[in-house]
C-alpha cells in the first residue's frame, strides 16, 4: 500500500515536472514568434523548436513544430505552411539522428542549430546569414549549459 | 518513450504542411492570416516599444533637434504649397491630380540586431480595406521608401528600397541622359547603376525616379526623390559607370510613413 502510494506520488511529481516544462517551452515560443515577427530576424522559433526536440523527444515536437511554424508565417506574412514544412522536416532529420547516436550533446546542438539557421535564413531571403547563423549556434549552446547546469543541481538537491 | 516510431507523425505533419504551402501560393488563406494576424499586432506593438525605444533612447535627443527644424520647414513648405494652390486656381489649372496620400504607422521593422541593423522590410497599420494594394509607394518626407508587396486587409508589407531585390529606374536632376537602374544594397545605401560613361554625374546631385508604371499602374511614379549622389565610379575600361546613392531616410528608425495611393 504504502509503496503504490509512493508510486503514484512520484508519478505525480514527475507529471508536474512535465507540465510546467511544456508551459515553460509555449511561453518561450510564444514570446520567440512575437520577437521574430516585430523586432528580430534570428530563427528564434526554430532554436527553442531544437531544444525541444533535444531534451522532449516525443512525437508531440512535430504538432509543436507545426503549429509554431504555421503561426510564424501568419504573423511574419510570410508564405503559409513554410516555416511549418521547414520546422517538422527539421524535427524528423534530428529523430533519425538521434537513432544511431546521441544528440543531448555540445557538438550535436552547435551543429544542428548552426546548419539549420543557416538553411532556414538563406531559404527567407534575409540578410548577415552567416553571422545570424553564428549568433543562433551561441545563443542555444549557451542556453544548453545554463539547463544543463541547471538540471544537475535540481538532480543534486533531490 | 525514446523509441517512438515518429514516421506516422512525421508523415501526417509534412502532408498537412506541404498542402498548406501549396495551397497557400492561391491567397486563399489571405482572409483568416490577416484576422489573426491582426489580433497579434497588440503584442507585437509592446515588444517593438519595449525593445525599441531603449535602443533609441540616443536618437531621440537628436530627432527632437530634427523635428524642429523640419517643423519650420514644413510651414515654410505650406505656404509655399498655399500659394500654388491659390495660382493653380486662378489659372484654373487642371493639373494632374490622380494620387493621394495615406499615413500609415510602422507597427514591425525585423531586422538581424532591433534597432542597430538594417530592417529587411517593414510592416505597416494599413491594408486592403484603406483601399492599399500590392505594388503602392511608400514615402516619408517626399523620398521614397519602399513599395507594397502583400496587402493584407488590415496590414501590409513593405518593401525597402534598399532591399537586395529592389530595382528600379532613376535619373539624375538637370541631368538630360544620366538615367540608370537603382539597385538596393541591404545597407543605408543604394547603387545607381547602367548609366552611360558620357552622362556626368556629379557628388550631391540629386536622384529622382525616372518612373516605371505599368498599364495597370503598378511601379514607382516618376520625380520622387530618392537621394543624392555620395560616391561615382567612373572607369574608362568599362561600359557603364556607377554611382553610390545616400538617402536621407533612416529607415531603422521609421514610425510613420505615408502611401502614395493612386485612384483610377
Amino acid at each position: 500500500m504504502i509503496l503504490k502510494i509512493s508510486q503514484q506520488f512520484l508519478f505525480c511529481r514527475a507529471e508536474i515536472k512535465v507540465i510546467k516544462f511544456m508551459i515553460i517551452f509555449l511561453i518561450s515560443l510564444f514570446i520567440a514568434i512575437l520577437l521574430q515577427s516585430s523586432i528580430t530576424t534570428l530563427p528564434l522559433v526554430l532554436l527553442i523548436i531544437l531544444f525541444l526536440a533535444v531534451i522532449n523527444r516525443t512525437n508531440d515536437v512535430f504538432a509543436v513544430a507545426f503549429f509554431a511554424g504555421l503561426l510564424l508565417d501568419i504573423i511574419t506574412m510570410g508564405r503559409i505552411g513554410f516555416s511549418s514544412l521547414f520546422f517538422v522536416i527539421f524535427v524528423f532529420l534530428i529523430f533519425l539522428y538521434q537513432r544511431k547516436f546521441e544528440i543531448e550533446t555540445l557538438y550535436f546542438i552547435i551543429i544542428f542549430s548552426f546548419a539549420g539557421s543557416f538553411i532556414y535564413l538563406f531559404l527567407t531571403d534575409v540578410r548577415f546569414v552567416l553571422m545570424q547563423s553564428l549568433f543562433s549556434a551561441c545563443l542555444v549552446t549557451f542556453s544548453f549549459i545554463a539547463y544543463k547546469k541547471f538540471n544537475k543541481k535540481l538532480l543534486t538537491y533531490a | 518513450m525514446r523509441k517512438q516510431n515518429f514516421l506516422p507523425f512525421f508523415l501526417v505533419f509534412f502532408g498537412i504542411s506541404l498542402a498548406l504551402f501549396l495551397l497557400g501560393s492561391s491567397g486563399i488563406f489571405t482572409n483568416i492570416a490577416s484576422i489573426l494576424n491582426r489580433s497579434f499586432d497588440p503584442g507585437r506593438s509592446v515588444v517593438s516599444v519595449l525593445t525599441l525605444k531603449s535602443l533609441q533612447n540616443n536618437a531621440i535627443k537628436n530627432l527632437t533637434a530634427e523635428n524642429l527644424k523640419l517643423k519650420k520647414e514644413l510651414s515654410d513648405e505650406k505656404n509655399i504649397i498655399n500659394e500654388n494652390v491659390a495660382l493653380k486656381s486662378q489659372f484654373e489649372a487642371s493639373g494632374e491630380n490622380n494620387q493621394k496620400l495615406l499615413p500609415a504607422k510602422v507597427i514591425g521593422a525585423p531586422g538581424f540586431v532591433p534597432g542597430v541593423t538594417f530592417p529587411e522590410y517593414l510592416i505597416i497599420d494599413k491594408g486592403e480595406k484603406d483601399e492599399i494594394k500590392n505594388g503602392d509607394t511608400i514615402i516619408a518626407n517626399n523620398y521614397l521608401v519602399g513599395k507594397i508587396v502583400k496587402a493584407y486587409p488590415d496590414i501590409s508589407k513593405v518593401e525597402l528600397i534598399t532591399n537586395k531585390n529592389s530595382s528600379f529606374t532613376a535619373k539624375v536632376l538637370n541631368e538630360i541622359d544620366a538615367n540608370g537602374i537603382i539597385k538596393g544594397e541591404g545597407g543605408q545605401d543604394l547603387i545607381l547603376d547602367n548609366v552611360l560613361l558620357t552622362s556626368t554625374l556629379r557628388k550631391d546631385d540629386q536622384v529622382l525616379t525616372k518612373g516605371d508604371k505599368n498599364e495597370n499602374n503598378h511601379g514607382y511614379p516618376p520625380d520622387l526623390m530618392i537621394g543624392k549622389i555620395h560616391t561615382i565610379e567612373k572607369e574608362q575600361s568599362e561600359l557603364f559607370q556607377r554611382a553610390r546613392i545616400m538617402s536621407p531616410i533612416d529607415f531603422k528608425n521609421l514610425t510613420t510613413v505615408f502611401v502614395l495611393q493612386s485612384r483610377n
